[in-house]
């Protein structure tokens, strides 16, 4: 019996300490997400506005509602109350989908469970039907069909050979797949083991206006200087975790806090909004990738004190506007 | 019979564990096709616990057994246009769960063997099942519903096999679940399984 017992225990811990974190993380908010229940935020009503150059709205996490003139797109979609039906998110979702009045385009950047959720997809769909479904190649494995007309894009090479990808026209926008240094997959090996692909960053110009959403990425400076020398982006929305030491750089997959202010510095971005964290206890406390970034951009041995007004800090709902 | 198959499943995870870490430390980070197949397959070795009844006239226990998920053809209700619906042993997820009716094959062990009805250790299963989705189109929860047939030879009787119905209820992406199935026989009467496959 106790040598049964200790097989058992070996399994769980091979499983465990593997590598495979996600475990780790859902073993960890076990008892969050049973006693818990999402912190409140404070939402609008009239997210779309009649007369607006650029908006972008942080619903938490990385859902992004951006409006660009008269275009309402919304990135990474995820509005459900857990993670994989079990993790609970730690603030709830900052928008009311119902009052998105109008929607010309979604976009997915990689299928992991946090930034492609079926359902959020499912209720968009019957929204707005007449809405575009724009994501990388390689994520078509991981969507199911939706009443969408769903738009396959050539990503960039993440070979480290392109870092421009091809452009299409979206209902009269110009995307540009860029460059992100990320893994595709969802359920576990195929994501860290098997590598698969179906990753990409996006920046989308229409009219005058340019707006970069980088997706999950980890930092590579010659990509970014590039995505920085092809495009005149006004909003980077860049993500600022998960990070175990956010001050450090040499995360592969995901930039820390200081990686996404370098990185923002190699776009030339006029502003720049962070996003993903908040809503998923990774490694630490939540928002602490935002703590350590405040720390950087007024600490004066760093070089981001520049950046400071230029980093615009949203809480979970809130909307900032450019006329 | 049980401790030895507990230490080819701890052997198995760590061989898929070496082989899945080393290539996730690959720096050109591509695409590891022989990574993908050889994992997968080492993680077809995985099998599913069972309970399956044993029972004669006067006698009646529950036998504790193991099976292997293999599944040779699926067609997904919800394949997107960039995808072929009609899927082979490797089953993607979510074409899967999202609604998909698929032909399965189970092979069987019960470890410690038939003591009442005669039956032999070694089965194997073939049928079908319709997946349902229930929550998250089917990621978080789907179930299933089917019919198969257990080839299964009965050294008193000399029957070859016996038909059953089966359900089930599945989780994280299909990859883990329950299965109930009610066999039309008499002697093994029904058996639960805990639904283990990895793709």
């Amino acid at each position: 019996m106790a040598k049964k017992s200790l097989y058992i225990l070996l399994i769980i811990l091979s499983v465990s300490v593997s590598g495979c974190w996600v475990t780790r993380i859902a073993v960890n908010s076990i008892e969050d997400s049973i006693f818990d229940e999402p912190q409140k935020v404070k939402k609008i009503n009239n997210p779309v506005l009649d007369s607006v150059k650029i908006a972008v709205l942080w619903a938490g996490h990385s859902t992004s509602l951006v409006q660009l003139y008269d275009k309402v797109i919304i990135f990474d979609p995820f509005f459900n109350k857990r993670f994989s039906g079990l993790m609970l998110r730690k603030t709830e979702l900052g928008l009311f989908v119902d009052s998105i009045k109008r929607l010309d385009a979604i976009f997915v950047s990689h299928p992991h469970i946090d930034h492609l959720s079926f359902s959020s997809i499912d209720k968009l769909a019957d929204l707005f039907p007449k809405a575009k479904l724009v994501f990388p190649e390689g994520v078509e494995y991981y969507l199911p069909d939706y009443n969408l007309e769903m738009v396959r894009v050539e990503k960039a090479d993440t070979k480290f050979k392109r870092f421009i990808g091809k452009p299409v026209y979206v209902d009269g926008m110009k995307v540009t797949p860029v460059f992100a240094y990320h893994f595709g997959g969802r359920y576990g090996f195929d994501t860290y083991s098997w590598l698969e692909e179906g990753v990409t960053g996006y920046v989308i110009e229409y009219k005058d206006v340019c707006v970069y959403y980088s997706g999950d990425t980890g930092y590579y400076e010659k990509a970014f200087k590039e995505i920085g020398n092809n495009f005149k982006i006004n909003v980077a929305i860049i993500p600022i975790g998960p990070c175990r030491n956010c001050d450090s750089i040499g995360f592969r997959f995901h930039t820390s806090s200081i990686e996404a202010l370098e990185l923002f510095k190699d776009v030339k971005a006029e502003y720049m909004i962070p996003v993903h964290y908040g809503a998923a206890k990774y490694f630490t406390d939540e928002n602490k990738p935002l703590d350590v970034m405040n720390q950087l951009l007024n600490d004066s041995t760093y070089a981001f004190r520049d950046l400071r007004d230029k980093v615009i800090q949203l809480k979970v709902g809130e909307q900032k506007v450019w006329k | 019979m049980r401790m030895g198959m507990l230490k080819s499943v701890t052997l198995i995870l760590a061989v898929v564990l070496i082989v899945a870490n080393a290539s996730a430390q690959d720096k050109n980070f591509t695409q590891r096709k022989t990574t993908k197949y050889l994992t997968w397959s080492l993680l077809q070795l995985i099998p599913s616990p069972t309970l399956v009844s044993d029972a004669n006239k006067d006698n009646a226990r529950v036998q504790f057994g193991f099976q292997w998920q293999i599944i040779p053809v699926n067609f997904s209700f919800r394949a997107n246009k960039f995808v072929s619906p009609v899927q082979f042993f490797m089953v993607n997820p979510v074409r899967r769960v999202t609604g998909s009716a698929e032909l399965f094959v189970q092979p069987e062990v019960v470890t410690a063997g038939f003591k009442y009805s005669g039956f032999n250790n070694f089965a194997v299963s073939t049928g079908g099942r319709f997946i349902i989705p229930i929550q998250e189109l089917g990621e978080n929860i789907s179930a299933s519903v089917g019919a198969k047939y257990t080839f299964r030879k009965n050294n008193l009787t000399g029957e070859d096999g016996y038909s059953g119905i089966e359900a089930g209820v599945y989780f994280f992406g299909g990859m883990m679940g329950f299965q109930f199935v009610k066999n039309l026989h008499e002697n093994n009467k029904y058996s639960v399984s805990i639904y283990l496959k990895y793709f």
